[in-house]
């Protein structure tokens, strides 16, 4: 059982960590679907960093934007 | 995210087919623990656009020793080793090409909002002018 004084601080509690989870949960599973027409999202690491490269190149007849942004 | 909104109005303008604009969203501050939602990659819907997640912030790494490579050691613009590019737009012309380095850009400017009517401006001229 759990004292009455603290039956409200603990509900806070868990409703606090049951918001984390589920917006942590979100996050992670959430789709991240582009624009029709567009290639899928390219996660960029160390072994497939060529791809960037070899798109940039393939589209060497025309003017290239590189925009870097922070997604929040 | 409105360097996101205001390259979408640019791309919508622009009549360019040849032009491509490469997104790479790349986590700097807390909270950029994931890759960009559906919801923020549709702030940039053009055709002409691919979009990236680049986690390890690798395509900055190499903007930056492009950029470096670029300017004498002793220029007090250089920007340090430990500087992270984002928010930053980058222009290269007709034939500029990826070979064993990232080029020099003809241009680059941050924050996007505020450099995208100058890359407006350079892409309504001429390819080459986009150099200039």
């Amino acid at each position: 059982m759990i004292p009455a004084r603290l039956r409200k601080p603990a509900l806070l509690t868990a409703i606090v960590a049951s918001v984390v989870l589920v917006a942590g949960a979100y996050l992670r599973f959430a789709p991240r679907r582009v624009p029709a027409g567009q290639h899928a999202l390219v996660h960029l690491d160390a072994g497939n960093h060529r791809t960037l490269r070899d798109d940039f190149n393939a589209a060497v007849g025309g003017t290239r934007l590189l925009v870097l942004l922070s997604p929040t | 995210m409105r360097g996101a909104s205001a390259l979408e109005d640019l791309l919508r303008k622009s009549q360019d087919p040849s032009l491509r604009a490469f997104v790479v969203w790349e986590p700097v501050i807390w909270t950029d623990v994931t890759p960009p939602l559906t919801s923020v990659l549709a702030r940039v819907s053009d055709r002409r656009a691919a979009q990236l997640w680049d986690q390890g912030r690798l395509v900055a790494a190499d903007l930056l020793k492009a950029i470096q490579a670029d300017m004498a050691e002793d220029d007090a613009n250089r920007p340090d080793d430990d500087t992270i590019v984002w928010d930053c737009v980058a222009i290269y012309p007709p034939g500029s090409r990826w070979e064993e380095r990232l080029p020099a850009p003809a241009f680059i400017d941050c924050p996007v909002v505020r450099a995208i009517e100058e890359v407006a401006r350079r892409l309504s001229s001429s390819p080459a002018a986009a150099a200039r």
